[in-house]
């Protein structure tokens, strides 16, 4: 008598309630796999659109310049860098910056700027910089114009066209200087942004500090996060040793707790959900033993290993299991494929205030096998420690008490 | 020789207030092929030296043995095995498993004992028929009568071709007819395949068949008588 066929038609017995069980597992498989989906799809969207406007996924940098950002801390693509970049098939692009400081002044104010020198035609593939523009144009590769945030331009009360004067520290130490036309105002949707960012392009960066090819950041782009362990482990070990390598996650640490913390809470959730689904099968159980305490002394009275009687019962607990996490999957499946291949767009006053924050206005869904994974593990989990009882009560049970039961 | 020898048995329960002896200081051999009942009043230590006997309750002291072998000096594993392969086990309430068929219950024992499918599906075809219902070999115990269940039962303990085969108070539940039918399938099986029967009653119809006859009283063993 396989131990299948006997758990199954045990099952069968109260087909009612080992039917409520597997739905109890089967809503938590869901509800696990459609939150979890979405809130790894909504970080997904977040870590893109936030890299993408600032770090990108990954940045080489000279290794001293992440404590000091001085223009002294640059560096130079060599051709061994550019083609180990170049033969990466998961980096999809990766462009060059200058990041530095300079006191930006007209008429009597002056402010400490910072000053990022960009590829125009590169960013904007990147991140579609140009939308950030509110008035006059977008920078173009050649040209001298800058782009200065909006607050910055009230608070040196300049308009576009007028010109500023930029005096920083260039290669060496050397002073520099330049004059500078404003040829767009931009207007982004973090404030401190405004005040303090003066964009240009990058070879007049590399003109005003005195750094002819020279760079301090090289900004790389994937396809998601979830190819950069793959950048990572194949770029990293090979750069010369003067180079360092950083993943979005060390240079957005901020990002990376926010979204620990809003894991860690779904975690907590997810923890409630399937303790209270355990309990359940924990009653099923214990329901299922009783009532057949009598016929589980009888099979050990006539020679059944009390072992094999455990495995029956273990068995009927994890088919209960299996079956609610089966359907949980066959039905969730399709949708979350679906989803993840075709985002929600949103829309309303949702779209705008998205919009407005320079995200995608979309619901992402992530179709990653953990999602999948993690519950049916729990599940097995919860099955196993529930098992603790019937192991208990078999191995302790009296056969004469049972007979008489 | 005898198969079982049964020496000094003895069973005390320790109620809450005050200790029962419900066997005491028992003495008793069985010989192969034999059809004894054992009777007596309520409360006589029937179903206590039965259990003792077949290894489902441990006594206070003194042995039983089982083709040599003293069975409560074997380790809970090993005693399993022993009733699995040495006991077969006839139940008042008949307690088939009710999610098997009567085919299935049979089979039963000779999975736990590893038997091959061939060795299982003639065997369990040749008892049920044996006992008169080899055509309700698919039918599951709810939709048996008592008696037919009752003569699964007897094909389940017969499956493992045990030693002996132990019954307690196995037609208490049924009908006269079902009574008549049942003991003429043991008698049938003990004269024509020299299975040993021990069984208790109450029942003075099955104490006429039966070819020995001990009587307990008190726990003690007062008359043992072979016709
Ligand atoms: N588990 C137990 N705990 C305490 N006392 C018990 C227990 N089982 C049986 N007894 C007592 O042991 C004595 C013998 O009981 P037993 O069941 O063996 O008698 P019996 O001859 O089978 O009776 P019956 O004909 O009613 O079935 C009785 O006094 C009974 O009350
Ligand atoms: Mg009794």
């Amino acid at each position: 008598m396989e131990l299948l066929k006997l758990a199954w038609r045990n099952l069968w017995r109260n087909r009612k309630r080992s039917l409520i069980a597997a739905a109890s597992v089967f809503f938590g498989v869901i509800l696990s796999v459609f939150l979890t989906s979405m809130q790894e799809g909504s970080f997904h969207n977040m870590v893109d659109n936030m890299v993408k406007f600032t770090t990108g996924y990954a940045q080489i940098q000279q290794k001293d310049f992440h404590d000091n950002r001085s223009i002294n801390n640059s560096f130079k693509v060599s051709a061994v860098l550019d083609s180990l970049l170049n033969t990466q098939s998961e980096i999809t692009v990766y462009t060059q910056r200058i990041e530095s400081f300079a006191l930006a002044s007209s008429g009597e104010n002056s402010y400490g700027v910072s000053v990022i020198g960009i590829n125009p035609g590169v960013e904007e593939q990147i991140s579609g910089f140009s939308k950030w523009v509110n008035q006059g144009a977008y920078l173009k590769s050649g040209e001298p114009g800058i782009l200065i945030g909006e607050s910055l331009a009230n608070n040196l009360k300049i308009e576009l066209g007028d010109t500023l004067a930029l005096l920083g520290q260039g290669y060496h130490g050397v002073q520099v200087a330049g004059l500078f036309p404003v040829s767009g105002i931009l207007k982004f949707p973090v404030m401190e942004m405004n005040r303090g960012i003066v964009y240009m392009d990058l070879n007049r960066a590399r003109d005003f500090y005195d750094l002819p090819n020279g760079l301090t950041t090289l900004v790389i782009m994937a396809k998601g996060p979830e190819d950069i362990q793959q950048i990572t482990s194949s770029v990293k070990r090979k750069l010369p040793e003067e180079l360092e390598f950083y993943t979005w996650e060390d240079l957005q640490p901020q990002l990376v707790q926010l979204i620990d913390g809003k894991r860690s809470s779904a975690k907590i959730f997810k923890g409630i959900l399937f303790m209270v689904i355990g309990f359940g099968m924990f009653g099923t159980v214990i329901m299922m033993m009783a009532e057949r305490i009598r016929e589980l002394g009888v099979m050990i009275a006539i020679g059944m290993r009390r072992i094999r009687l455990i495995l029956i019962l273990f068995t009927e607990s994890l088919l209960i299991g299996f079956l609610g996490v089966l359907f949980g999957f066959i039905f969730s499946y399709p949708f979350i494929v679906y989803l993840s291949r075709n985002p929600i767009n949103l829309t309303g006053n949702i779209e705008e205030t998205i919009n407005q924050m320079g995200f995608e206005p979309i619901l992402e869904f992530s179709n990653n096998l953990s999602i999948f994974l993690h519950p049916a593990i729990t599940i097995f989990m919860l099955t196993l420690i529930i098992s603790v009882f019937p192991v208990v009560r078999i191995g302790n049970l009296k056969i004469i008490n049972a007979l008489g039961a | 020789m005898s198969i079982i020898s049964i020496r000094n048995l003895t069973k005390i329960y320790d109620g809450s207030s005050v200790e029962v002896t419900a066997v005491n200081g028992v003495n008793l051999d069985f010989e192969k092929g034999e059809f004894a009942a054992i009777v007596g009043p309520s409360g006589s230590g029937k179903t206590t030296l039965l259990n003792m006997l077949g290894g489902l309750d441990r006594p206070t002291s003194g042995e039983v043995i089982i083709d040599g072998q003293n069975i409560w000096d074997l380790s809970s594993s090993k005693l399993t095995e022993f009733r699995l392969n040495k006991i077969g086990f006839v139940f008042q309430s008949y307690n088939l498993i009710p999610v098997l068929t009567a085919g299935e219950n049979t089979e039963f024992i000779m999975h736990l004992q590893g038997k091959s499918r061939e060795e299982r599906n003639k065997r369990t075809k040749e008892l049920l028929d044996e006992v008169g219902i080899g055509d309700r070999i698919k039918s599951r115990p709810n939709k048996l009568s008592g008696g037919q269940q009752q003569r699964v039962a007897v094909a389940r303990a017969l499956a493992s071709k045990p030693t002996f085969i132990l019954a307690d108070e196995p037609t208490a539940n049924l009908d006269s007819k079902s009574t008549e039918n049942l003991l003429d399938i043991m008698e049938k099986l003990n004269k024509e395949e020299n299975v040993t029967f021990i069984f208790s009653t109450h029942d003075a119809r099955v104490v006429n068949k039966a070819r020995r006859v001990i009587t307990l009283v008190d726990g003690q063993v007062d008359t043992d008588v072979t016709k």
